[in-house]
């Protein structure tokens, strides 16, 4: 019987999976070569013979073969070198190698091992040096100890990365494809840092007594480098066992709540040994960086890898380097050929690696008792180191602050920093620091001290005010913090599920606040800040479409709209009420003749610019979003723009949630009216002459716009450039003049890391749209003949307006639209 | 009509538009010669198909489709490196899973003479379930 299923092509040849079923075959082959060709040629053109179950899909997955680019067995003009089989032949020497060979082959060892820790697969990237593979037939000394310590460099560090588990997909790639036996017996490191120093020591020796060129000074260089970075990873992790287990981590939650009394014990932390650990940790990663610096120097002598480029054409170039020799052991299908690192490229990485390891260990030494501005500090290291840095340092990160050093709970905690991590926060409890934080947020409504306010809560309130402390902790620290990860759309993913842990604290918020200030209906605390936490997330949210290029010409609009006045506007006033009303209290306590109240109200002052400073900010791409809506709304009525209507109206209500999901959730919706109506509503009402609105989707209440011409809706999106101009200016120039005396008032945990914020180009793009929009607004150009255009090279997120000329194609179609259309 | 009795052997024309053309055209070049070959070809389906392409290299796959240039098409590819590998060991080969090979790479075809016919593979091999004698 005829199967039919898609399983079929599989089992057609699954017969063959058993390689040694062919061996009784081997008589029973008859040569059909003519036959075939002959009876083939019967075939029409186009015309396909194929078995019952295999199908058109099938055709086109297959790989061709002799195929260069899908191919990656084609036997080449060139030898293609093989460990053991080309091992001592002139292209892979095992003695007598010159410097220049020698360095080479250091150098481009160095260099696939930053491509490795870069993310590329370890196949085609350390193990293309097929001496990994032959270690014991290596007769040059430095050589074979050189390989030996990659080896275990190798295995050291793929421990630590999988083990801080910072990483996504394409960030590494940990897999040793079989080569972990190799890695693990050369895992003794102790063994091999002292062969290291050995082999160095010997260079040096005889290059001392005239038996070795000087120019193999620069060998014991790189031996140097790799000895202390496996001293550095040693001493690393003998520093981490020292400082001891995370102390408050293994407190259970009502410990750690807000009015509990417990203590979180730091004293291994400062202990003798983690200290002494911690200056031997120093003294390598000098060593290291002195090294590699030494390295960076002398890259020219080594020999070049020339046939880098097409590695199918040419030969390598390096003694014992081949790209191709691993392939067998990758999926057949699309050789990738892997680029390596150029080595000062590689040596840079490297560097950079260890500048990232400086930078958290002197700046931000564990210790037991951290001021708040230390923990402010070493948040914002953590938030903006793991954008951009390597992920070794990433890891090395992760593995300072995070909780116990055992396996399991380490796993156990995904991504989590900890929250009683110790390493942290000192002796401080995490909870304390978000209240601090709280309170750093609205001073004036926070009171003179909030710990106590709280803590005489009680009952149902207290309670309330326990767990929601302990939410609120743990939601920004465990998921707005080791948010910013190299992967985009990984990132975007956290960011939802940061709005989804931080949305249902809402409701929580409003009770505690009402909990706390029970006769004062406008004061409110925790519902700002929580807010403003909300706001900073949609946005981002929101940005990290564009880079990940997510959105269709259509749905811009409706992504101007949630950025700008739609969506973000709502939020902006919940905290902007609470300024608002901070600054009243401030205005009435404020009395100028008392000293006292002088100093006190210029404090308050000085603190909360910080938080109005970003509030300005945010306001100000608001301003921008809500301009650049209004521009398209105009463009798309104009004529100008015809992609910006939706291929689909029908579906598209359903496509708007589907696309901003996380950002809709929000409780306390003040009117019945969705999201999309009105976006629906402010579309339309700008778009259409006849405003073809139905009238009872409208709240009482709620006039509907009388329709617009294109002209009334272009000088709205002027007027709304201009604001956002004068916006931007001002949150630069005010950046700018407090640049100097931001010493004083602290970072905090709200404002560490704005992201995806580039004033300049800002206020370029405001600027040049604003002109732009004017003079569409006074009727030059108007009209679907004169096309425009988004530009978004100036600034990723707000496209530039152009007009372009008009093309034959628009004059045609205005042309026949219209004959009486408005001339040019 | 008499055409139509050999194909189940799926004679079908790639591009759609024209299948019913293509259709007509089978019928209409009905000639002796063309049935024959169209069945020695549709016989080698599914059978295991020894490659031997110009660089050399040994493809054994289970033969799935081909056209009118011998482009074949072989499911469960397995890949020697020469004749001489292939029989020496037959363990020491790569998988490829579906693999093309176009026919102007092609020295040499041969085909395995009725020997590992597994029954749950069989089944849909032959249009009548009858074994074939091997084309020589």
């Amino acid at each position: 019987s005829m199967t039919s299923s898609s399983n079929d092509s599989q089992q057609l040849g699954q017969l063959l999976q058993e390689p040694g079923s062919h061996q009784q075959q081997q008589s029973d082959y008859s040569d059909i070569t003519e036959q075939f060709k002959s009876a083939a040629c019967h075939l029409q053109l186009g015309e396909l013979l194929q078995h019952q179950s295999f199908s058109l899909y099938d055709a086109m997955t297959a790989i061709e073969m002799m195929e260069p680019k899908m191919d990656s067995g084609m036997r080449l003009d060139r030898e293609i070198l093989h460990p053991q089989r080309s091992a001592g032949g002139p292209l892979m020497k095992l003695s007598d190698l010159t410097d220049a060979e020698l360095l080479g082959v250091m150098d481009e060892s160095l260099a696939c091992l930053a491509s490795w820790l870069d993310g590329e697969s370890a196949l085609q990237s350390v193990f293309i040096n097929l001496y990994l593979q032959c270690i014991d037939k290596i007769e040059c000394q430095p050589l074979r100890t050189f390989c030996h310590g990659l080896l275990c460099l190798l295995q050291r560090a793929k421990d630590l990365i999988t083990l801080a588990n910072t990483t996504d997909e394409e960030d590494f790639n940990p897999l040793l494809y079989g080569f972990e036996a190799a890695a693990a017996e050369a895992a003794d490191d102790e063994r091999i840092t002292s062969a290291l120093k050995e082999a160095d020591d010997d260079i040096g020796r005889r290059v001392k007594a005239g038996q070795l060129a000087a120019g193999h000074r620069l060998v014991q260089h790189r031996l140097r480098l790799l000895r202390s970075l496996l001293l550095l990873l040693r001493q690393f992790h003998r520093m981490l066992q020292a400082m001891g287990s995370g102390g408050s981590a293994d407190l259970p939650d009502s410990a750690l709540s807000v009015t509990s009394t417990a203590v979180v014990d730091a004293a291994e932390l400062v202990s003798p040994a983690a200290a002494e650990a911690a200056a031997e940790v120093r003294r390598q990663l000098e060593s290291a960086s002195s090294a590699c610096a030494a390295v960076a120097a002398s890259l020219e002598v080594g020999q070049p890898a020339a046939g880098r480029d097409d590695p199918r054409l040419k030969a390598y170039g390096v003694q014992g380097f081949e790209p191709l020799a691993n392939l067998r052991q990758l999926p057949p299908s699309f050789p990738r050929c892997v680029r390596v690192f150029e080595r000062p490229a590689a040596v840079a990485y490297l560097a950079r690696c260890l500048d990232c390891f400086r930078q958290f260990l002197t700046d931000v030494t564990p210790a037991a008792c951290p001021s708040y501005q230390q923990l402010y500090t070493r948040l914002a290291l953590v938030c903006g180191l793991s954008s951009d840095a390597p992920c070794f340092a990433r890891s090395c990160l992760r593995l300072l602050y995070c909780c116990p050093a055992q396996q399991q709970q380490l796993h156990s905690y995904g991504i989590n920093l900890g929250l009683g991590s110790a390493r942290l926060f000192g002796r401080h409890s995490p909870v304390e620091f978000l209240l601090a934080s709280v309170k750093q947020f609205c001073p004036i409504a926070a009171g003179a001290d909030l710990n106590a306010s709280v803590r005489q809560l009680q009952g149902q309130s207290r309670q309330l005010a326990d767990s929601l402390c302990l939410q609120l902790g743990r939601a920004l620290l465990h998921q707005v913090c080791p948010l910013f990860s190299r992967n985009r759309s990984r990132k975007r993913e956290k960011l939802a599920a940061c709005l989804d842990a931080l949305w249902p604290l809402y409701e929580s918020c409003y009770c505690l606040d009402r909990a706390l200030f029970p006769n004062d209906e406008c004061r409110s605390l925790f519902l700002p800040y929580l807010t403003f936490y909300l706001f900073r997330l949609s946005r981002l949210y929101l940005l990290s479409g564009f880079s990940l290029q997510l959105y269709a010409r259509h749905e811009l609009p409706s992504v101007y709209f949630m950025l700008g006045d739609g969506y973000m506007y709502f939020l902006l006033v919940g905290i902007v009420q609470a300024d608002l009303a901070i600054q009243q209290q401030l205005q009435l306590t404020h009395n100028p003749y008392t000293k006292l109240s002088r100093q006190h109200h210029r404090y308050h002052q000085q603190v909360q610019t910080l938080y109005q400073h970003h509030l300005s900010m945010l306001r100000a791409s608001n301003y921008l979003a809500t301009a650049t809506f209004y521009a398209l709304a105009a463009l798309h009525s104009d004529g100008k723009m015809q992609q910006l209507a939706s291929p689909h109206p029908a579906g598209e209500s359903s496509a708007f949630k589907h696309r901003y999901q996380p950002l809709l959730q929000r409780p306390f919706l003040p009117r019945s009216i969705t999201c999309y109506t009105n976006l629906q509503t402010m579309w339309d009402s700008r778009t259409t002459f006849n405003g073809q609105l139905d009238d009872s989707e409208l709240d009482e209440g709620q006039q509907r716009k009388p329709a617009s011409t294109p002209a009334d809706v272009y000088a709205e999106a002027t007027r709304e450039f201009e604001k956002a101009r004068d916006a931007l200016m001002k949150v630069v120039n005010a950046a700018s003049s407090s640049a100097g005396s931001n010493s004083k008032s602290a970072p905090s945990l709200a404002t560490v890391c704005i992201e995806d914020w580039d004033g300049e180009a800002m206020i370029k793009v405001a600027k040049t749209n604003m002109v732009v929009t004017k003079l569409l607004a006074a009727g030059h150009r108007a009209g679907p003949q004169h096309p425009a255009e988004l530009d978004f090279s100036v600034c990723p997120h707000y496209p530039v307006i152009k007009l372009l000329a008009p093309t034959a194609a628009s004059s045609a179609a205005v042309a026949a639209a219209a004959p009486s259309s408005n001339g040019k | 009509a008499g055409c139509a009795d050999g194909a189940d052997a799926v004679a079908v024309s790639i591009d759609s538009l024209s299948l019913s053309e293509g259709h007509q055209q089978a019928q209409a070049e009905c000639s002796p010669e063309r049935m024959t070959a169209l069945k020695f070809l549709t016989d080698c389906l599914g059978r295991l198909l020894r490659c031997t392409m110009i660089d050399g290299r040994v493809l054994v796959g289970t033969f799935a489709c081909t056209d009118r240039d011998s482009n074949i098409i072989l499911a469960g590819c397995l890949e020697y490196q020469s004749l001489a590998d292939c029989l020496a060991d037959p363990r020491d080969c790569r998988s490829l899973g579906l693999a093309m090979i176009p026919g102007n790479k092609l020295v040499k075809m041969e085909l395995e003479s009725f020997g590992q016919q597994q029954n749950d593979v069989s089944d849909g091999l032959r249009s009548d379930g009858s074994p074939e004698t091997p084309a020589s």
